[in-house]
């Protein structure tokens, strides 16, 4: 596959282990001693300080890293060799593990960042990524860091006003309903969405016989987790994966293209980027400018041209050349447009006729400040390329976002990223849990 | 736009019909309905409120007036209040000072560098000579896309760089454009969340350093209660001048029209309804009003095909149709205008009793494409047959269906068509026997409307409908709207 692969095997023993027994440690221990004194002979000192606190510290990445980078602010010489001390105290492929120093240093020369603050928290991202452990306990709770400082306007709106609602009614009566409805509506959940979830909500609050307010949050929480609570899916295809992503105009459908391809190749997939935006000005030059960025391979035809030709070609491409990824970018369209949808569906047959199974995905963005208007734009794409899931943007703002709700109760199709920013780490994984947590907590 | 809005509150006005009086009962009834109505178009909740609690106040304890039923007063009152909401009268940009400085703001993705190109068009429609300058460096390709755009529109376009300050660039594009022989700057910035300090603080430093008269948000139609806190914290900052509403063309209930203008006080001076360039309209209060509440808008019609049929040339056609002398190629260009004006989905909506239709056309098949096709009939035959359509036999027609790809009953439907609306064109114009005079390029202009084959409809059906013109059928329906009304009081 690429990069990495082996690490991951090799990183599922302690990753495991570290929830039950401290045996994690033990299988990485005689890595850094074997390898270290080999290659240096013990010459550094800082070697010998680094194996020593590696072997101690907790086996986990956010752990690892701040030994890595204990006394490192700059990029330079010495950040690149205990980078590489790391994966070799891992026992990575020397190879793979010199390629991602060299993506690392590429990526921050194009950005010009110097500064260990700058880049510290990408450093982590890649390297969760790279080491499939993303999972973990730690980036989880980074995750939730990161998806409640993005919402921190929100949270602290919400949260507010829930702590004064709860403050102010001593009972869940008719008044205390009233008030919570007006919060969900200010928070664009919208007045149908908002009549079911406190349908809802009544129910299990006379199910456990909760009329304490103290309970609300409880109720709540797990109220909003098995809304968003994904549906399994059978992840297994034939190669290679086509995800198609559409969405109507200025819902950052380009920038969370890069996103998603900047992730997949830090799991070391390769990945080719089509650009089935033929209409818009410029819109080719922004993915070719991103696709060189990510070091993502690009496909793209002049301006003006069949975007289901695009989508044709760029298979033929993806198959030939043995990419693992195909992601498809589609012009931004209103959903009320019945040309352009007819556009999508042949995008969508032409695709399925080239590859079958293809597009594996169809994936929808939609702009976290968008209104009820959301609720809409899922119904129509969905009834035009059937939508597998949901990617909610620019949540890092003061929108709320609410309006998920409504399209999670009404459609029941899953959220499966929140863009929370600009960065190219700023694309998490959604979780219903996190979020309700986020939302309350 | 607000199409959806107005099917929701016809549904609330029902509630107010069959009422001799308006009492407090009733009127909490509707407006229950009006409350739910709006909620649901992303009005703000607090305008909401507000809203309710003005119309209640005007609608309490008002008698039935002769002529108005209850159901009616209630649509006047909640129309005076909309327009009240919308901003009363229009306001236009003030376009009297030169150089003219206009600065676009706005979140990502609200449709900032659109607007900009659009801008530009209507602004050299009024005569100026527009300078675009992009300042997004942030977003990859930014500055080629702007570029692009203004070389379709043929606009100078300021060269900017990705490596240079933004403040900078508007700086010295007031030079550059004046160097340029412009008169007019547009300011493209980049997109930016309004709770981000440091790109809030260079806009101010943008503003501070070109002094723009106009400083425009840009906002998307189908936000949700976000538009107002967005609004304001772009006003606090920098004391907006109006705003700019994009996607109207979806099917947004445009809530954030009605919200932005009553938190801020700004009014919306632009509406952007279309993925064209000439899609951009001047926001009128009043019209948005009427158009919520179903009832069309003429003069946005009429003033549309003014800016696309100058006097002179409507006299000339009208003549031509006085003198029966109206052939295939006049038909074509007439055709060709109309296509200007923007699409025929925008134009129908604008026509009172229009918008329900349009929601058919666009299950059924688009008017354009059928457009498209009659111009490519036309364009397959040779000019001596389009000035002479009689001329057409058998054995033309069937070149004509290979060139243009259709068939040759596909044809005969055209010639027949064409034939029908020589004929009305000639009655109605020798009817009125005032060419020129009144409304300039209406009488001209679209009558080419009613010979437009096959709408929706099949070649060979239709026959017997397609006598009749588009007022016509406005007219009935209007009539026969009443004749409901009547039965049902």
């Amino acid at each position: 596959m690429g990069f990495f692969t082996k690490i991951k095997k090799l990183w599922k023993g302690p990753g495991e282990a570290a929830e039950t027994t401290p045996a994690g440690p033990a299988r990485t221990e005689p890595t850094p001693a074997e390898t270290a004194p080999i290659q240096e002979a013990a010459t550094n000192d800082w070697q010998q300080d680094l194996t020593l606190a590696l072997r101690q510290a907790e086996p986990r990445l956010s752990h690892w890293l701040a030994l890595i980078l204990k006394d490192v602010d700059k990029a330079g010489d010495a950040l690149w060799q205990r980078l590489s001390f790391l994966f070799q105290a891992l026992d990575a492929p020397v190879d793979e593990a010199q390629k991602f120093i060299q993506h690392f240093k590429k990526w921050l020369d194009d950005l010009g960042y110097q500064n260990v603050s700058e880049f510290r928290s990408e450093l982590q991202y890649r390297l969760a990524l790279a080491l499939d452990l993303e999972d973990e306990e730690d980036e989880r709770d980074r995750l939730f860091l990161k998806l409640s400082q993005g919402m921190a306007m929100t949270r602290e709106q919400i949260a507010r006003r829930i702590d004064g609602l709860l403050a102010a009614h001593k009972t869940m009566d008719e008044r205390f309903w009233e008030e919570f409805e007006e919060i969900l509506i200010v928070s664009d959940v919208g007045m149908e969405a908002a009549v079911k979830l406190m349908a809802k909500l009544k129910a299990r609050a006379r199910k456990a016989q909760a009329a304490d307010p103290a309970e609300f949050k409880d109720l709540l929480r797990q109220e909003l987790e098995d809304i968003f609570k994904a549906p399994k899916r059978i992840q297994a295809l034939n190669p290679p994966e086509v995800v198609m992503v559409v969405g109507v105009n200025g819902v950052g459908k380009t920038t969370t293209i890069a996103k998603l391809a900047h992730r997949a190749r830090m799991q070391g997939r390769k990945v080719l980027i089509a650009a089935g935006d033929t209409f818009r000005a410029a819109a080719i030059e922004q993915l070719e400018i991103w696709a060189e960025r990510v070091g993502a391979g690009l496909f793209a035809k002049p301006e003006g041209s069949d975007p289901a030709a695009v989508a044709f070609e760029a298979v033929d491409k993806a198959i030939s050349e043995g990419y693992d990824l195909l992601l498809l970018d589609t012009a931004g369209r209103l959903h009320t447009k019945v040309n352009l949808m007819e556009e999508l569906k042949k995008i969508k047959r032409v695709l399925g006729k080239k590859h079958p199974g293809a597009p594996h995905r169809s994936v929808l963005v939609i702009d976290a400040t968008t209104g009820q208007n959301a609720l809409s734009q899922t119904k129509l794409f969905n009834e035009a390329v059937g939508v597998d899931e949901i990617i909610l943007t620019k949540l890092d703002g003061t929108a709320k976002g609410g309006v998920m709700v409504a399209v999670g109760l009404q459609f029941g199709l899953p959220v499966s990223f929140v863009g929370l920013g600009e960065k190219m780490e700023d694309l998490r994984p959604f979780s219903g849990a996190d979020f309700a947590r986020a939302l309350v907590d | 736009m607000f199409d959806s809005l107005s099917d929701r509150l016809s549904e609330a006005f029902k509630k107010f019909k069959g009422h001799g009086r308006l009492d407090e009962k009733n009127i909490q009834d509707g407006l229950r309905e009006v409350r739910l109505a709006l909620l649901e178009a992303d009005v703000n909740f607090k305008v909401v409120k507000d809203f309710v609690d003005r119309v209640r106040e005007r609608a309490l304890g008002r008698d039935v007036l002769g002529s108005l039923t209850p159901g009616q007063q209630i649509v006047k009152v909640v129309n005076d209040e909309l327009v009240e909401l919308l901003g009363g009268e229009s306001q236009g940009l003030a376009l009297d000072r030169r150089p003219l400085r206009i600065m676009l703001v706005g979140l990502q993705g609200s449709g900032k560098t659109t607007s900009a190109a659009k801008l530009a068009l209507y602004l050299r429609r009024e005569g100026l000579k527009p300078y675009l300058v992009p300042a997004d460096v942030y977003r990859p390709a930014a500055i080629e896309q702007i570029q692009t755009l203004a070389r379709q529109l043929d606009v100078p376009v300021h060269a900017s760089t990705p490596d240079m300050n933004p403040v900078d660039i508007c700086r010295e594009a007031m030079a550059a454009a004046h160097e340029a022989g412009c008169d007019a700057l547009l300011y493209d910035t980049a997109g930016r969340l309004h709770i981000d300090e440091t790109l809030m603080d260079e806009l101010s430093a943008i503003k501070a350093a070109c002094s723009p008269q106009e400083i425009l948000l840009v906002a998307d139609a189908m936000t949700g209660q976000d538009a107002v806190t967005v609004a304001q914290s772009f006003n606090e900052l920098l004391d907006l001048t109006g705003v700019v509403l994009t996607k109207m063309d979806g099917d947004a209930r445009g809530g954030a029209a009605l919200s932005i203008k009553s938190v801020t006080g700004k009014p919306i001076k632009l509406v952007g309804v279309g993925e064209k360039l000439s899609d951009l309209e001047p926001f009128h209060p009043d019209r948005a009003a009427s158009r919520i509440l179903g009832m069309g808008d003429v003069l946005t019609l009429i003033e549309k095909a003014q800016t696309e049929f100058d006097e002179g040339e409507a006299e000339k056609l009208a003549d031509k149709m006085l003198k029966s002398k109206f052939d295939l190629e006049d038909f074509r260009v007439q055709m060709r205008r109309i296509k200007k004006m923007g699409s025929i989905e925008g134009l129908l909506k604008l026509v009172p009793g229009m918008g329900g239709l349009v929601k058919n056309l666009g299950q059924a098949q688009m008017p354009e494409k059928e457009l498209k096709r009659t111009e490519a009939i036309i364009g397959s035959m040779t000019m001596f047959e389009r000035r002479n359509p009689a001329a057409l036999n058998a054995s033309r027609k069937a070149r004509v269906a290979r060139g243009a790809g259709v068939s040759v009953q596909e044809v005969n439907v055209l010639l027949k068509n064409f034939g029908r609306m020589s004929k009305m064109m000639k009655d109605m114009v020798g009817g009125e026997a005032k060419p020129g005079k009144g409304l300039p390029g209406m009488p001209a202009g679209l009558p080419g409307m009613p010979g437009m084959p096959g709408m929706g409809e099949g070649p060979d059906q239709g026959s017997a409908r397609r006598k009749l013109s588009k007022k016509a059928l406005a007219e009935r329906r209007k009539k026969k709207l009443k004749k409901k009304q009547r039965k049902k009081r």
